[in-house]
């Protein structure tokens, strides 16, 4: 079956490669908490191009479990945040180095 | 088909019961919680246990398919075969012994009982229905479920700013990791259509792939996640200060139950992508350098550990790998199936056991020097059984052969030898011999050094709970490892 690379995927490809770059470039939590969110709808993107394309459905409903998931994910790492921000007055990735050998 | 749903739903049911008593027993502690006054709080623990207990017994009540039968529950969702069995029977029997164990760990550092047994169980009900999962939605959320639990537990003792460090490492890279983990997946929808590992077989055995770069593309992503879970070199950054910074039962949890359960779910995966005849070299040279890559962290990042906990997360890096070795083969000789399966699912066993005795030793040892390897010194003359109980799991995690350390390893490495991956197989005995260095150095503390003037911490009480568990523990070290040896060398 021929099959074209469609430019939603391409699209999708990108946002992940932006969110991948930023959690390697950023340093603050909540910066790089954001970059992993576009890369979970970069996912979800690819699942409804894929979905369209192959006519299938459970692409569809694969993203709907994903917005919930990505939501109770980001209620847990914002409470983290919080917590840390009231410890530290800044959430700097860099600055989480008191486990150290 | 319509006549056919009530029936298979019913029997999905009655064949997950172990997974229902789990969740309902959750809910059960959270409801208890709030309903017992507060000097009744402890009788938490004994809920919990009795919600384990049960669970174990329906799951023997359902039973394992037997031989190398399988049978499938919720349209493909979960499996149940031999090695679903054994991981959920290694699953349970490792949370019962942290319930046992944990008490004493609890009050000492005030985390609160009600939440932490509720999470507990939710996470072993994901690890559960993990090891289980045969399906690329169901593998998501599970993986999810238990990860998010587990940040929560990692960071639940709220005052200790280094649990906080802990969880809010173990979270990020934990979501990073799911994110990489779910753009694979949709690449291995998009390449075949499917999302139940069996039409994806079906898929693939009738060449019926859209895009074979995709299939391979979302395999290597998910690789990624996995590796994160199975805390596989170059995704094993988080795992010392997690298993440092996150109370001790819990570093035990991470460090078993949430092994296990993404061991049996990868090797599901494997076992898919097995039957992928013209599948690229890549995918076996990244599982396998991966594999070689974490067997030489491992072992190397354990020697120069100060701490016995950030020592043990590399030990147990290493450990995965072994584990990894048999997958790495059957990617190449789908026809070694039956005993690269045999092969993890000892190990699994294997392993639990004396990780779990060694972090059960670490947690009661817990309150005086926060796992310092020093802070052991004296301990054979103070302290002579659990002395002598940490000196069992360590001599069994570096392969002595009386124990079940040794009869996992042999059988992993027969594999390697028996698929032709001889390189495997000698790297891996290698580093093994190598981690007697730092195996060797916790018992030499503990038995011919003495603590420094003045420094010698209280003489940790073992109470009669705490005993008995860890000595059932080390019994099942030698019980496993005897029926292994009637089963390899009796016939």
């Amino acid at each position: 079956m021929e099959f074209m690379l469609p430019g939603n995927l391409i699209l999708a490809a990108a946002i992940f490669t932006i969110g991948v770059l930023g959690i390697l470039l950023k340093r603050n939590a909540i910066s790089i908490f954001m970059c992993v969110e576009l890369m979970f709808n970069a996912a979800n993107l690819a699942f409804i191009t894929f979905a369209q394309s192959l006519g299938r459905p459970e692409g569809v409903a694969v993203f709907l479990f994903v917005i919930t998931v990505a939501a109770a994910e980001a209620a847990v790492g914002l409470a983290l945040f919080i917590k840390i921000f009231n410890d530290k007055d800044n959430i700097d990735a860099d600055e989480m180095d008191m486990l150290k050998n | 088909m319509a006549e056919q749903l009530i029936p298979h739903v019913i029997e999905s049911l009655i064949g997950t019961g172990p997974l229902l008593i789990m969740i309902f027993g959750a809910m059960a502690v959270l409801v208890a919680d709030v309903l017992l006054p507060r000097d009744r709080r402890p009788l938490l623990s004994v809920i919990s246990l009795v919600v384990v207990a049960l669970a174990f017994w329906d799951l023997h009540m359902v039973g394992s398919p037997g031989g190398s039968g399988s049978e499938s529950y919720y349209f493909g969702a979960l499996r149940a075969n031999s090695l679903v069995f054994l991981a959920q029977n290694v699953i349970l029997g490792g949370a019962f012994f942290l319930i046992l164990i944990a008490p004493r760990y609890l009050d000492g550092k005030r985390i609160p009982l009600g939440e932490f047994y509720a999470l507990l169980l939710i996470a072993v009900t994901a690890m559960l229905a993990l090891a289980a999962s045969t399906e690329l939605l169901t593998l998501f959320l599970n993986i999810e479920l238990l990860s998010i639990t587990l940040y929560v537990l990692v960071g639940i003792e709220n005052r200790n700013s280094h649990a906080t460090e802990a969880a809010f490492k173990y979270f990020l890279l934990g979501s990073v990791a799911a994110a990489f983990l779910l753009f694979g997946i949709a690449f291995v929808f998009g390449a075949t259509g499917q999302t139940r590992y069996d039409r994806i077989a079906e898929v693939i055995a009738a060449g019926g792939i859209v895009q074979p770069a995709f299939l391979a593309i979302g395999l290597g992503l998910m690789l990624v996640g996995f590796g994160f879970k199975l805390s596989l070199a170059p995704f094993h950054m988080y795992a010392p200060d997690v298993y440092e910074g996150a109370p001790t039962p819990i570093a035990a949890a991470v460090a078993t139950g949430s092994k296990v359960a993404a061991l049996g779910a990868l090797f599901h995966l494997i076992e898919l992508a097995s039957g992928w005849s013209d599948a690229p070299a890549g995918l076996w040279a990244a599982l396998y350098a991966i594999t070689l890559i974490s067997m030489i962290v491992g072992n190397v990042g354990a020697i120069i550990q100060p701490n016995f906990l950030r020592m043990m997360a590399y030990s147990s890096i290493s450990h995965s790998a072994y584990a990894v070795v048999p997958m790495v083969v059957l990617l190449r000789r789908p026809d070694l199936l039956i005993d690269a399966r045999d092969a993890v699912g000892y190990y699994m066993l294997a392993y639990t056991i004396m990780t779990l005795l060694a972090f059960g030793v670490a947690t009661i040892l817990g309150r005086q020097g926060e796992g310092r390897i020093a802070s052991y010194a004296g301990l054979g003359r103070r302290a002579p059984l659990l002395a002598a109980l940490m000196a069992l799991a360590m001599l069994s995690l570096l392969g002595i052969p009386p124990a079940v350390g040794f009869f996992g390893k042999l059988r992993l490495f027969a594999v390697a030898v028996e698929g032709g991956h001889y390189w495997l197989a000698v790297i891996g005995v290698l580093s093994s011999v190598a981690s007697a260095y730092y195996y060797l150095r916790v018992i030499v503390t503990m038995y011919m050094q003495e603590p420094a003037e003045g420094a010698e911490p209280a003489i940790p009480t073992l109470d009669r709970v705490n005993a008995v568990a860890l000595s059932v523990c080390s019994a099942c070290l030698f019980v496993f490892a005897i029926f292994q040896g009637v089963y390899l060398f009796g016939s």
